[in-house]
């Protein structure tokens, strides 16, 4: 397969992995990702691991940005945003360290940023090819979880979305210049969808595949939960109380 | 101005402040819950006068000099905790520009084959 960036008119396109304490899965997906997207740079943004994640991710291809102290998931990501604007990249895919997506998902999120002209494409579990929602891959109260926050989110994002929780993201460079700017360190998932209408973003889901978790165990418990439903509302709120104030009034982060 | 008033006021003014840092991305909207509740609370015991009198009634008679001195405590707690959140924003940028400075000088030194 002729690697991308080898094809004739090829988008720059980088994909970044935020990863803390992943040694067991980082090296696969760093894997899967080249062989799926031959000549795409993997940038994984280590969050101050204690284990050997950074080696492991090296050793499989990637090319490694060690953050000085730990930053949590949101500094981590706009870390590999700025480095990628930096860089001079078109397009970025977000994937995560823990082998949950799949990795042939990365060329169909690029096709479809190209395609459909949105700044954000978002892989859903939740929709299926016709754009329709479904709650398969979940378990019950997971997916009442998932319908809750979807009602609660589609005032804000101007459209339902199906897959908030979703960390298979990828942005083209109008997006990618906002979110090197402004980009929520905690929740970043809902921090961002709040984002996207206040930046006149546009964003498109496509379906995709997740696994379970390859190692270790999820960090999402019925506390944690709880703190979700109340940062999508406060998102909320803060959402309504900034209608009409210019974006990016004050860069927060830079 | 009695008691009652000044810290509905002083309550109001705290949720205001935190209203008006949260459109203007002074404060983080992580950090303002705990003060839109501490703005509401101080307002809404303000408005109540049954419960201020029972908790005045426990206390000495300075009790309206304890409420100025609480409120311009919290005044300045509130400026401390704008001034943590400004700290804290330029704190992860400094570690963001940090980490990709290193990056790229590591990656400039292997390509140019220097170091390991």
């Amino acid at each position: 397969m002729t690697p991308y960036s080898e094809r004739p008119g090829a988008p720059r396109l980088a994909v970044i992995i935020p990863a803390l304490n992943e040694e067991a899965a980082v090296g696969q997906v760093v894997c899967a990702v080249n062989e799926a997207a031959p000549g795409v740079p993997v940038f994984v943004i280590d969050d101050r691991s204690s284990d050997r994640t950074a080696m492991v991710a090296q050793q499989a291809g990637a090319e490694v940005v060690r953050l000085p102290v730990h930053l949590g998931l949101g500094g981590c990501v706009q870390t590999g945003y700025k480095l990628a604007l930096e860089l001079g990249y078109d397009y970025v895919i977000r994937v995560d360290g823990d082998g949950q997506h799949e990795a042939l998902d990365v060329p169909r999120i690029l096709q479809a940023l190209q395609s459909t002209g949105s700044d954000v494409v978002i892989g859903s579990r939740f929709i299926d090819g016709k754009g329709r929602g479904h709650e398969r891959q979940t378990s019950g109260p997971r997916s009442i979880g998932i319908v809750m926050l979807r009602h609660l989110l589609a005032p804000i994002t101007g459209s339902p979305i199906h897959d908030p929780t979703s960390g298979l993201i990828g942005v083209n460079r109008r997006a990618l210049e906002v979110f090197s700017r402004e980009f929520p360190l905690a929740w970043p998932e809902i921090g961002v969808l709040a984002m996207l209408r206040r930046h006149h973003l546009r964003f498109h889901e496509i379906p995709c595949r997740m696994y379970h978790r390859r190692t270790g165990k999820s960090s999402l418990t019925v506390w944690k939960s709880c703190q979700y439903i109340f940062h999508v509302l406060l998102y909320a709120f803060v959402h309504v109380l900034r209608v009409g104030s210019a974006p990016g009034a004050k860069e927060v982060n830079r | 101005m009695n008691v009652q008033s000044a810290l509905f006021m002083a309550g109001f003014a705290i949720a205001a402040a935190t209203l008006y840092g949260l459109r203007r991305e002074h404060i983080r909207a992580e950090y303002s819950v705990s003060w839109l509740a501490a703005g509401i609370i101080l307002a809404a015991a303000g408005l109540c006068p049954g419960g201020m009198t029972s908790v005045s009634a426990g206390l000495d008679a300075g009790f309206g000099l304890l409420i100025l001195a609480g409120t311009l405590l919290g005044g300045l707690v509130f400026w401390t905790a704008r001034l943590v959140s400004r700290l804290w924003d330029e704190r992860v940028v400094l570690a963001q520009r940090a980490a990709i400075l290193e990056f790229r000088m590591r990656r400039d030194n292997r390509r140019h084959g220097i170091g390991g």
